[in-house]
């Protein structure tokens, strides 16, 4: 044991000869870095990666199993006061991105991306919640019923 | 000497659903004496994998679970004792296999399972100064306020 | 004994340069020579078993692999088998396969990690650096894979959560040959170097039956030449069909748990390298969708054991019939190490001390798991280690 140990600290020797480190040297002088430069270009995820995800309300039915299922109670149930339904609402704050909503949807309600979430502590809200989303489709049909019969 | 003559006398050896991996329910008293007979029997291949405790809150008991890989063997043991709620004492195997210390250590600290006759034992181990006198992971635990 | 008069206390953690994570060794030195060593662990409790007890099957699949984050895909692995265990689930054979890709990349993502860490304990920084640059590769290929380059989610009670397809197949070998053709390279570094050599070498050593009745799990049991692999000794997943070597040495000093952590990478990649050409066709999950799993499981217990990178990682769950386990138990290996591994640490240098508690691969998060925590040390009641530690004469 104690020669095998003497052996291999005796190759260190001719482990890396001068030619070799030379063009070693040479080659990572003219390489692109490793590093991400600054100012910092975004990395590009690979494909199939676990970014933001949103409902797609129109499809959604109104089940709750999203919420149920979340393991870090990161969907909450909104109800929209007039018509009482109950819509999912993620706050990305807490979400984990394991997809477990996506993967239970009985109705493929969710649409996924390979965005990027920001490293966040504080709760974050998606920019369409589900009182909005109705709000718009109320204006909406309002405004193509009134401009029907002018047509 | 098989596992299962080696065993003979303290109860029937089940199989879990895996081939290599058996239990075997034996009186909290004889927790010592299997330990010291397997270390003997297979002195160059056992450790002691963990140790489990459950609290049973129904039967009013705390199952500890003592498990054991015999390299040599390629087996899987657990020693299944149980020892009543409001006494929950058991002797500790410290002495034959060093490596249980940390692991009665976390039993004592979290289920309050007492080992007699190790001097390791402290409280709090891994908990907060705070929950030096509670056993969060007792069924009937709340947590409290700080 | 009066010479206990001129015992210093050096408190090593829980923040030091050495450390990469919070837990404090207290180390009793005369002079250079240390005599006694207490862990001070419970900084970073976060009460993992208790919750899991309050949450459903489904939920705690994503929850213990929060655990750790090195190893996370072998914490939903073990989790997963032990729940398969319980109910008796078949696992389809591609399924198994792929579950086996996942594990063996974390195992030399997580290896090229400790070694990385390792040299720069050591001073070696620009290996460090370039092992660390290497790894991103890996890193890179698990992201390929699973979804996620660290929380893989990649485990599903009775199979895994997606597929892979075959034109991502070329990209990992294109890595994996060369992060092979790499690794070659810091082998020779490791056996080779000087400096590697006179830091690791004879440092912390344990004896094969030390190892044994301490309970070390591992790559720290390998190094002592304890064959003490479950891939070997209990197959789980598709090991019992794949051809691989359980590497151990029987030197048990820092520098053999570093080199059978190199060797274990080779052995890896020719794995991945048999899945990738062995890989089965058939469907991922035994249902026909992912939707039509079993929410409720029968009454009883289930064991799932599985090697991760640092030795064997035990849960133990337990049914009583509803919808949440009843007890979810988790033994991982760093406690064993940590705790049970301090011995080595008796009458060496001090400046020892970070290598070998370095070559155990220690994982914090790993070894506590209950409450957060401020630990206010008593120094009366901590533990004389010598004691416990009777075969090692002190000087």
């Amino acid at each position: 044991m104690e020669e095998t140990r003497k052996r291999e600290a005796a190759k260190v020797n001719n482990a890396l000869s001068l030619p070799k480190l030379l063009g070693k040297t040479l080659k990572n002088l003219f390489k692109k870095p490793s590093t991400v430069m600054v100012p910092p270009r975004e990395i590009k995820p690979a494909e199939g990666y676990r970014g933001i995800h949103r409902v797609n309300y129109d499809k959604c039915i109104s089940c709750s199993l999203c919420a149920i299922e979340c393991p870090a109670l990161a969907i909450k149930m909104v109800t929209i006061p007039e018509t009482k339904k109950r819509y999912p609402e993620i706050d990305y704050g807490k979400c984990i991105f394991c997809y477990r909503c996506v993967e239970v949807c009985p109705v493929n309600a969710y649409e996924v991306s390979i965005e990027k979430p920001a490293p966040e502590t504080k709760p974050v809200i998606i920019k369409e919640t589900p009182l909005e989303w109705y709000k718009s489709k109320k204006t909406q049909q309002t405004s193509s019923t009134q401009q029907s019969p002018q047509k | 000497m098989a596992l299962k003559d080696l065993l003979s006398n303290y109860g029937e050896l089940k199989k879990y659903r895996k081939d290599n991996r058996f239990y075997i329910t034996v009186a909290p008293t004889l927790i010592r004496e299997i330990t010291s007979k397997l270390v003997k029997e297979y002195k160059d291949g056992i450790y002691i994998s963990t140790i489990t405790p459950v609290d049973l809150i129904k039967e009013g008991v705390i199952e500890v679970d003592y498990e054991f890989q015999i390299l040599s063997e390629k087996t899987f043991l657990v020693v299944k004792t149980r020892i009543p709620r409001d006494k929950s004492e058991i002797d500790s195997i410290v002495d034959i296999l060093p490596g249980a210390k940390v692991l009665e250590q976390e039993a004592y600290d979290l289920m309050g399972v007492y080992f007699k006759g190790n001097p390791y034992l402290r409280k709090p181990f891994l908990l907060p100064e705070h929950m030096a006198q509670e056993t969060p992971l007792r069924k009937d635990w709340k947590p409290s306020k700080r | 004994m009066s010479k206990n008069k001129y015992l210093v206390e050096i408190p090593v953690g829980p923040q030091h340069p050495a450390l990469h994570e919070p837990i404090s060794l207290r180390l009793k030195v005369e002079g250079e020579r240390v005599v006694q060593v207490d862990v001070v662990a419970g900084y970073n409790h976060r009460g993992i078993e208790w919750l899991a007890e309050r949450k459903t099957f489904y939920q705690d699949l994503f929850l213990v692999t929060r655990t750790c984050g090195i190893c996370n895909a072998v914490h939903g692995a073990s989790y997963v088998q032990a729940v398969e265990d319980l109910a008796g689930i078949e696992v389809p054979p591609r399924a198994r396969y792929l579950r086996t890709l996942v594990m063996e990349l974390e195992r030399i993502h997580s290896h090229i990690l400790v070694l990385a860490v390792m040299a720069e304990v050591i001073g070696f920084e620009s290996l460090f650096m370039l092992m660390m640059r290497d790894r991103e590769r890996v890193m890179y290929l698990k992201e390929l894979v699973t979804g996620n380059r660290v929380h893989a989610d990649y485990m599903f009670i009775g199979g895994v959560r997606r597929d892979l397809p075959s034109e991502k197949i070329d990209k990992i070998k294109k890595n994996i040959d060369y992060i092979e053709e790499r690794m070659k390279e810091y082998k020779k570094i490791w056996s080779e170097d000087p400096i590697i050599l006179k830091r690791t070498q004879g440092v912390g050593v344990a004896s094969k039956s030390q190892a044994l009745a301490h309970s070390l799990v591992g790559p720290v049991a390998r190094g002592s030449n304890v064959k003490s692999d479950i891939r070997y000794i209990d197959p789980y997943d598709a090991y019992d069909e794949i051809p691989f070597n359980v590497i151990t040495r029987d030197e048990g000093d820092s520098w053999a748990r570093m080199m059978v952590r190199i060797d274990e990478v080779f052995e890896s990649i020719s794995i991945i390298r048999y899945i990738l050409e062995h890989l089965p066709s058939g469907p991922i999950i035994p249902w026909k969708n992912i939707k039509l799993a079993p929410r409720k499981f029968p009454k009883g217990e289930g064991i799932g054991r599985v090697e991760a990178p640092r030795g064997e990682l035990l849960y133990h769950v337990f049914s009583d019939g509803s919808m949440k386990p009843y007890r979810v138990k988790i033994r991982t290996p760093s406690v064993l190490n940590i705790h049970n591994g301090v011995f080595m640490m008796l009458d060496q240098h001090i400046a020892d001390i970070p290598v070998i508690f370095v070559s155990f691969d220690p994982c914090i998060s790993c070894t506590e798991r209950v409450t957060v925590i401020d630990l206010k040390t008593n120094e009366k009641k901590l533990i004389p280690w010598r004691k416990l530690v009777k075969e090692k004469p002190l000087r």
